[in-house]
C-alpha cells in the first residue's frame, strides 16, 4: 500500500465519519453489546454474541460507505485514483470501521469475566469476529450500487445475505460461532477453515463490486 | 492518447449510449465536445477521464495525471480547505505542498475567504471553484472540464479560460463541454459534436448554428423526410433538421399534414427556439402571420446569424410564448441516496 492508497482510504474514512452515516449501525451495535453485557454470560458466549451482531453491522457500514459519496464527487475521486483503487479504498475504509467495532466487542467480551478456555477461547473469539466483519463487508459490497442501485432492495439484500451467512451450516461465520457456543466451558475447537474461506468469499464479493464500479458509478 | 472504437452502455440490454467513438488527443490539444442534452457527453467525458471503463473499444496512452471537473460539486461534508487537502494528498503531494497550492489557487479564484466553510454551505459558484481547484492541484496532463463554467461568476469563468490555456501551453491536454458557443473559440484546436453515439468532426459553425429538434405527435413512422426522424417513448417522433431547413419543414408539417401535432421545437443545446405547447397544427397555421406573438430573445441570437431572419419572423409568430415545452430527453444517470 502506497501513501497515495493510504490517502484515498483516509479520505473515505473521514467522508463516512463526517457524513454521520456510521452512527445508526454503530449505535445498533452498542445497544446490542449493552444488552448482552448486562446478562453476564461466559466470555465464549459473549464473543459469539458480539460476532453475530458484527456481521449485519459491518454489512450496514459497508453499504453506508458505498452510498455516501455523490456521483460527481465519486467521478472526481475515480478519475484521480482510478475506479479500482477508489472502490477498494472505500471497502477498506468500511472494513476499518467494522474492525473498530470488533475491537470494542472483543474488549466487552473479554471484560465479561473469566476466560474458561484460556487462549484458545480468545483466539477463536477474535478470529470469529474478524470473519464476521469480513463477511459483513462482502454482504454490503454485493448489495450496494451499482450492483443494486435501489436503496430499498439493497437494504433487503444486505439483511438477507447477513442472515444467510449467520445461519447457513457451512458459512465461515457459523463455524466460528458454533465452535464458541458449543465449548461449554472447555477450550473451543478452533475452526481452521473459517478464516481462509471467509477471505475467499470477501475476495470474490469485492471483485464483483469493483468490476461493477469500473463500468458504472 | 487515443480512443479507438469506444462504446458504452448502461446495461447488457440497454442501447449503446456511445456507439463507436474515435478520438486522438495530443499534448497541447484543446478539444471541444458538443451535443444536445442526453447525447452522452458526460458519459464520454468520464470515460476519457478514466472514471469509467468503456464497454468496448480501447483507450491507450492516457497520461498519469488526470483531473476531472464536473458541472457541479455536490454538498460534501468537508470544509473546502480539508477537501482540497485530501485531494492534494491523493494526488501524491505532501501535506505542506497540498496546503500551499490549495491556498494559492483559492486566492487566484478569489475564494480564499470561503476555505473554512463546509462545501454544502457554499454557493454553487464557490463550490464549483473548489471542484476546479481540486483538479488543478497536481498540474494535470489531461484536464476534463464537463460544463465547468456553469454557475461561475464572470471573473471565475475568465480565470478558468486562462487556466485551460495555461494547461495546454505547458503541454497538457484539455477536453471541455460548454454551452457557450464562444467559449475558448479562438483557442480550441478541434471541435466535435456527439450525435447518435458517434463523434463528428465539427467546425465552430456547428456550435453557433445547432441542429433543430422538432417533436411531433401522430407522425408517420418511419419519417418520410426531410430531416431525420426517430421514434421516442410515448409515440413522440423527434425530427432532427439543419436550421436552414427547419422553417420549410415546419411549414410543410403545418400545411400538409393536418393530423400531426407539434409538441416542441428547440435547438440541440437545449434552448427552445419557440414552443407551442399543446396547440393544434391547424390553429398554429392560422396564427402564422409575420410579426405576431412575443419575441423570444435568445442571447447572442442576432450575432449568430444567417438564418435568424427567416426563422425569427415566421418561427416566432407561429407559436404563442406561453411556456417552453421541453422534449423528453432520456435521463442518462440516476443516483440513489
Amino acid at each position: 500500500m502506497t501513501t497515495r492508497d493510504a490517502a484515498v482510504a483516509r479520505y473515505y474514512v473521514v467522508l463516512l465519519a463526517r457524513s454521520q452515516r456510521w452512527l445508526p449501525p454503530v449505535l445498533f451495535y452498542a445497544i446490542a453489546l449493552a444488552i448482552d453485557s448486562a446478562a453476564g454470560d461466559s466470555a465464549a458466549d459473549a464473543f459469539a454474541y458480539s460476532a453475530a451482531f458484527l456481521l449485519p453491522v459491518s454489512a450496514w457500514l459497508t453499504r453506508a460507505m458505498l452510498t455516501t459519496e455523490p456521483a460527481e464527487a465519486a467521478a472526481i475521486t475515480a478519475t484521480v485514483t482510478g475506479p479500482v483503487r477508489a472502490r477498494l479504498a472505500a471497502l477498506s475504509a468500511a472494513t476499518g470501521y467494522g474492525l473498530l467495532c470488533a475491537l470494542v466487542g472483543a474488549i466487552v467480551a473479554g471484560a465479561t469475566g473469566a476466560l474458561p478456555g484460556g487462549s484458545a477461547t480468545l483466539l477463536t473469539g477474535l478470529s470469529t469476529e474478524l470473519v464476521c466483519v469480513l463477511l459483513g463487508t462482502a454482504a454490503g459490497a454485493l448489495s450496494a450500487p451499482p450492483l443494486v442501485p435501489a436503496a430499498g432492495w439493497g437494504v433487503l439484500l444486505a439483511g438477507l445475505l447477513a442472515l444467510g451467512l449467520l445461519v447457513a451450516r457451512f458459512s465461515p461465520a457459523a463455524m466460528g460461532i458454533r465452535a464458541l457456543t458449543t465449548a461449554n466451558g472447555a477450550a473451543p475447537h478452533y475452526p481452521l477453515a473459517a478464516l481462509p474461506s471467509a477471505l475467499v468469499v470477501v475476495a470474490v464479493a469485492w471483485s464483483i463490486s469493483t468490476a461493477a464500479a469500473i463500468r458504472r458509478q | 492518447m487515443r480512443l479507438s472504437a469506444v462504446g458504452y452502455r448502461y446495461g447488457w440490454r440497454a442501447p449503446w449510449v456511445l456507439g463507436r467513438v474515435d478520438l486522438d488527443l495530443q499534448p497541447g490539444d484543446l478539444v471541444r465536445i458538443g451535443g444536445y442534452n442526453g447525447s452522452g457527453k458526460s458519459t464520454l467525458m468520464r470515460i476519457i477521464a478514466g472514471a469509467h471503463r468503456p464497454g468496448r473499444g480501447a483507450i491507450t496512452g492516457r497520461p498519469q495525471n488526470v483531473a476531472y471537473v464536473p458541472g457541479q460539486l455536490p454538498p460534501l461534508p468537508f470544509k473546502a480547505h480539508d477537501y482540497l487537502r485530501h485531494f492534494g494528498r491523493i494526488n501524491g503531494l505532501s501535506g505542506e505542498e497540498a496546503e500551499e497550492r490549495a491556498l494559492s489557487w483559492l486566492e487566484r479564484f478569489e475564494a480564499l475567504s470561503y476555505r473554512k466553510h463546509r462545501i454544502g454551505d457554499l454557493s454553487r459558484g464557490t463550490a464549483q471553484k473548489v471542484a476546479i481547484i481540486q483538479a488543478l492541484l497536481a498540474e494535470p496532463e489531461l484536464l476534463i472540464l464537463d460544463e465547468a463554467w456553469t454557475s461561475l461568476d464572470a471573473f471565475g469563468q475568465q480565470t478558468l479560460d486562462e487556466v485551460a490555456r495555461e494547461t495546454t501551453r505547458r503541454g497538457g491536454r484539455v477536453v471541455f463541454v460548454d454551452h457557450d458557443p464562444e467559449r475558448l473559440a479562438d483557442d480550441a484546436t478541434a471541435a466535435y459534436v456527439l450525435r447518435d453515439g458517434l463523434l463528428h468532426q465539427a467546425s465552430a459553425v456547428d456550435f453557433e448554428m445547432p441542429l433543430v429538434l422538432i417533436d411531433l405527435e401522430n407522425a408517420p413512422d418511419p419519417w418520410p423526410g426531410p430531416g431525420r426522424g426517430r421514434m421516442l417513448a410515448d409515440e413522440v417522433m423527434r425530427i432532427e433538421v439543419e436550421p436552414d431547413g427547419s422553417d420549410q419543414l415546419l411549414h410543410e408539417i403545418l400545411s400538409l399534414h393536418r393530423g400531426i401535432h407539434v409538441l416542441s421545437v428547440r435547438t440541440v443545446d437545449g434552448r427552445a427556439i419557440e414552443a407551442g405547447k399543446q396547440q393544434q397544427a391547424g390553429k398554429q397555421q392560422q396564427g402564422a402571420k409575420p410579426g405576431q406573438g412575443q419575441q423570444q430573445s435568445v442571447p447572442k441570437q442576432s450575432e449568430r446569424g444567417r438564418e435568424e431572419q427567416g426563422r425569427g419572423e415566421r418561427g416566432r409568430a407561429e407559436h404563442q410564448q406561453s411556456a417552453i415545452a421541453r422534449a423528453s430527453v432520456p435521463q442518462q444517470s440516476r443516483r440513489q441516496p
